[in-house]
């Protein structure tokens, strides 16, 4: 994407590629907490992948480099060179530090990289080795970073899952020996940090960063979408940034080593609403103002909110006479999306909510019976606000959804975006938005999430839907509607040896 | 130097010291794929969750989305403090509860096997519960690679033959199969094909096999070795029960086919069915003569065959003496008991033999030989992309690739199918990545 089309086009519709096909595909495979996890290394690997010139240095055995490869977000995709200790028995004794040492000057020989990423595997957190040492003793003409802790766990706080723990060893020890007076700090400017789950974050951040230079700011780095090594230690000249959760380390290490601001995307208390977090038009006016806020320009963020949103809600406009009063069944855990787009800004109504939790990711996992309960609250106390009052099924089996399909007859049914199954909701009739094609909802920023939301039902609402999809072949598992019969055994012993007291 | 050079007008390569960046993966899944091909066997990893994730993706990357019986144990952080032989004994609990396996096959990872749980413990104590075989193997990523572990799981498998059924004549059983391997269906029943116009009937495949077909084992008058993968099961077979092995070529082309064919009929003393092989051979020369054009234009291009021991040396000798394709380097991946002595006896269809090399210098070394197409997994996708260079897929993992056509890579068939997919991939390049 260019400067001029950046500055010229007022339009922001996210037009699909082939990789989103694909990533849609990996994604809705019950990874991710449902039948499997895995795990802080395979996100810390992920961050990797977005690095400059850096090349990861896995201090395991060899399996653990090798399966680190296949990315669990880019399955098709691997990471091609990741190098390792290859860690056998004996270090597993006696320890793999002089093996770790050795392996920091041979990886640097090859190929001289900017930058050598060492992660940490279950095997060398369990042996013990003082990873730290070796920034201090190896003598190699490049930044060594170590990350360790990373192993396979999976945490429900963002600050111990793994793209944090890599996140934070990156801009912490990168940015160690670089002191505020060394920084040509720029006010104007912002960080925006990413999740890099999903490929090209440039593209899916194109409205932010237009809405960002519109506002009279420049974006100073995307953390992290191909950064080298100068660009992560550039990170200090920005005024603020765009983070997830304020409670990250780094941000605390920025904030106190270079008194820089941040723009929290998901402040305390958390999804204490549907209409939480940076979506919908609401979402992004108020992440506007919070960033003019803290650079005291609040005027043109009001402005620069008023008009972009008037432009999306323009375009919006053309589509909300097929939308507008038509019924939806909404398929859903505790976050909004899309599906809340549809009821507040185009005027549809709920007839019927089904939550979902088994077949989410693990977030949805992680949830007690009492958040579960609150989850239905504040989804009906939201469709009350929209005019709505749907009747509302928790778990329900694929027979009783069926049933309340058959009684509230929606116009269009709404599924989360890692149910794929559309095909078993247009086998018995009922019109379907394709949740593949809103897959990167929640990786975007900007006003025209909205208007693509919008799109993607009036296509669904339009197009012509079969009653006989080969896929209405499969039989799906009664209990994980959305899973065969294999992967639902395999999510009914996964759900239980690890979310439940064994 | 960290390489070995030597024989005659080869160059064979093997590292010395520590290989940085590995070809090949870890004892647990060799072990994984080796009990992945039984039908009705549940693999229970239990491990860190990574651990778990990694082996089921290779599975359902390559094209096996609907057959997952790979459970995890749950291991968590706490675990590595108090143990995880209670989240084992329910992970055997649940699977046989969901799953009704003829065979649980419990794989000790690195985690648990570093701080010692009990799994054969546990492994003992289930089995008055749970009404299927449960056996467990040490599987720790830092043991050894892939190979070794799989290996070491079909020569497990053998201590569950049962010795007194009454033998078949002109039954075999096939040792090496895997039935992740891209086209392995259509491989598989392709060689059965080739064996059944020979009159020779499939007993059982290791592992393609229900756990009650692999009991049987017994009953197949000959082992057949696919390229020497599970030598050391055929071995054990032999020793123990009198069970006669061969070790065959994997089927790749015309040649190997033949080769595949007589070996078999030789060990069971039968006469080769030439007519059959005349038919299949008139059938592979009038689908040449179609594309025999192309044929021309690809003759001696230089190419390079990466992927494990047990197929690469069959598919360079095939591109090599039937296609007149100049394989340059040879790289095998993940080797066998088998694979040295091949690396050193036949010499006379490559150039260079890298033996578990280390990626980077394999990536260097074919950079280096003016290599203009690629035969690999994968993983050689950027390798391919860098030298503009087409890349046929064929060796494990293809993630990236699909493949549920009844279209084998194996035998009479698999030959025409070979080609059809060599030339498309040159003529294909320009959108190869």
């Amino acid at each position: 994407m260019g400067k001029e089309e950046i500055m010229n086009d007022n339009s922001f519709n996210y037009t699909l590629s082939p990789e989103d096909f694909m990533v849609s595909s990996v994604w809705s495979l019950p990874i991710h907490g449902r039948a499997a996890l895995g795990g802080k290394i395979s996100c810390a690997t992920t961050i990797a992948t977005s690095l400059k010139n850096t090349v990861v240095l896995v201090h395991g055995p060899i399996g653990c480099a090798f399966q680190r490869r296949i990315n669990p977000c880019r399955g098709w995709n691997p990471i091609y060179d990741m190098t390792c200790t290859a860690l056998t028995e004996a270090e597993t004794v006696f320890g793999g530090y002089d093996k770790l040492l050795g392996a920091i000057e041979e990886v640097y020989d090859k190929y001289k990289p900017e930058l050598i990423l060492v992660i940490s595997t279950d095997v060398s957190d369990q042996i013990g080795d003082y990873m730290e040492a070796v920034r201090e003793e190896s003598k190699v003409p490049c930044d060594v970073v170590v990350s360790t802790l990373v192993s396979c766990e999976q945490d429900s706080v963002f600050t111990k899952r793994g793209v944090s723990i890599v996140r934070n060893a990156l801009i912490t020890q990168l940015l160690e020996t670089v002191d505020k007076d060394e920084i040509e700090e720029d006010e104007k400017s912002l960080n925006i940090t990413t999740l890099v789950q999903f490929p090209d974050e440039g593209r899916r951040y194109r409205e932010l960063h237009s809405l960002i230079r519109k506002m009279g700011l420049h974006v100073n780095g995307f953390y992290f979408y191909n950064n080298s090594v100068r660009d992560i230690k550039s990170m200090p000249r920005a005024f603020a940034s765009v983070v997830h959760y304020a409670s990250e380390p780094w941000t605390e290490f920025l904030e106190k080593k270079y008194g820089m601001k941040y723009i929290e995307l998901y402040p305390e208390p958390r999804f204490s609403s549907i209409e939480y977090g940076p979506y919908g038009f609401e979402g992004v006016d108020r992440l506007l103002m919070d960033i003019g806020k803290v650079y005291g320009i609040e005027g043109e963020a009001e402005e620069v909110a008023k008009r972009s949103r008037r432009e999306a809600e323009e375009a919006l406009s053309s589509h909300l006479p097929a939308l507008k009063g038509k019924s939806i069944s909404v398929v859903g855990s505790y976050t909004g999306g899309y599906a809340a787009d549809l009821v507040r800004y185009c005027g549809m109504k709920c007839k019927l909510l089904v939550l979902k939790f088994r077949t989410g990711t693990n977030f949805d996992m992680l949830l007690n019976e009492a958040a579960k309960e609150r989850t239905a609250e504040m989804w009906h106390d939201f469709f009350l606000k929209y005019d709505s009052d749907p009747e509302i099924l928790v778990e329900p089996t694929l027979e009783q959804e069926l049933k309340a399909l058959k009684r509230t007859k929606p116009d269009l049914i709404v599924p989360p975006a890692l149910g794929t199954s559309a095909w078993w909701y247009e086998k018995q009739g009922f019109k379907t938005l394709i949740p593949n094609r809103l897959s990167g909802y929640f990786f975007r920023l900007g006003y025209w999430t909205v208007v693509d939301a919008a799109i993607e039902a009036r296509r669904a609402l339009e197009r012509p839907c079969s009653s006989e999809p080969l896929l209405s072949l499969l039989d799906q598992d009664e209990e994980y509607g959305g899973l065969t019969k294999y992967w639902a055994n395999n999510a009914r012993v996964f759900r239980h040896v690890w979310y439940e007291e064994v | 130097m960290r390489y070995k050079q030597k024989m005659n007008n080869v160059e064979i390569k093997m590292r010395e010291v520590l290989t940085y960046d590995p070809t090949q993966d870890c004892k647990l899944v060799g072990a994984a794929r080796a009990l992945g091909g039984i039908k009705d066997a549940v693999t229970i990893v239990h491990a860190r969750p990574g651990c778990h994730c990694g082996v089921l993706l290779l599975r359902a990357l390559g094209s096996n989305q609907n057959d997952i019986r790979i459970v995890g144990s749950g291991f968590r952080a706490q675990d590595m403090v108090y143990g995880a032989e209670g989240r084992l004994a329910a992970a055997i609990r649940l699977s046989y509860k969901n799953f009704k396996p003829g065979l649980i096959a419990v794989l000790n990872c690195s985690a648990p096997a570093i701080m010692g749980d009990d799994v054969e413990g546990v492994v003992r104590s289930m089995k008055e519960e749970i009404p299927a075989e449960i056996l467990s193997l040490s599987t720790g990523g830092y043991e050894d690679p892939a190979w070794i572990g799989y290996e070491e799981t079909l020569t497990e498998l053998t201590r569950f033959m049962d010795n007194h059924d009454k033998k078949q004549r002109d039954s075999v059983n096939i040792i090496g199969f895997k039935t992740d391997e891209i086209k392995a269906y259509s491989d598989i029943s392709e060689i059965e094909r080739m064996l059944n116009s020979q009159g020779i009937t499939v007993n059982a495949v290791l592992t393609n096999s229900s756990f009650e077909e692999l009991k049987k084992a017994l009953r197949a008058s000959l082992n057949i070795v696919l390229g020497g993968d599970g030598l050391e099961s055929a071995k054990m077979m032999q020793d123990k029960f009198d069970m006669p092995y061969v070790l065959t070529p994997y089927p790749f082309g015309l040649n190997n086919s033949m080769e595949f064919l007589e070996c078999v009929t030789k060990g069971l003393n039968k006469e080769v069915n030439q007519e059959f092989i005349t038919t299949e051979r008139d059938r592979i020369k009038e689908r040449i003569e179609r594309i025999f054009l192309f044929l021309q234009g690809i003759y001696d291009i230089s190419v390079a065959v990466i992927g494990d021991g047990a197929r690469a040396f069959d598919l360079a000798k095939f591109l090599s003496d039937e296609l007149c394709l100049n394989v340059k380097v040879l790289a095998i991946t993940s080797r066998n008991l088998i694979s040295q002595d091949k690396a050193k006896d036949n010499g006379d269809y490559f150039e260079t033999i890298l033996i578990e090399p280390d990626r980077f210098e394999m990536n260097e070394e074919i950079k280096s030989k003016g290599v203009e197409m690629i035969f690999g997994s994968s993983i050689e996708k950027k390798l391919a992309y860098e030298l503009g260079a087409p890349l046929v897929r064929i060796f494990y993992p293809v993630l990236d690739e699909v493949s549920v056509s009844d279209t084998p890579y194996a035998g009479f068939k698999g030959t025409i199918q070979l080609i059809e997919n060599i030339i498309n991939s040159v003529i294909h390049n320009y959108a190869e990545i």
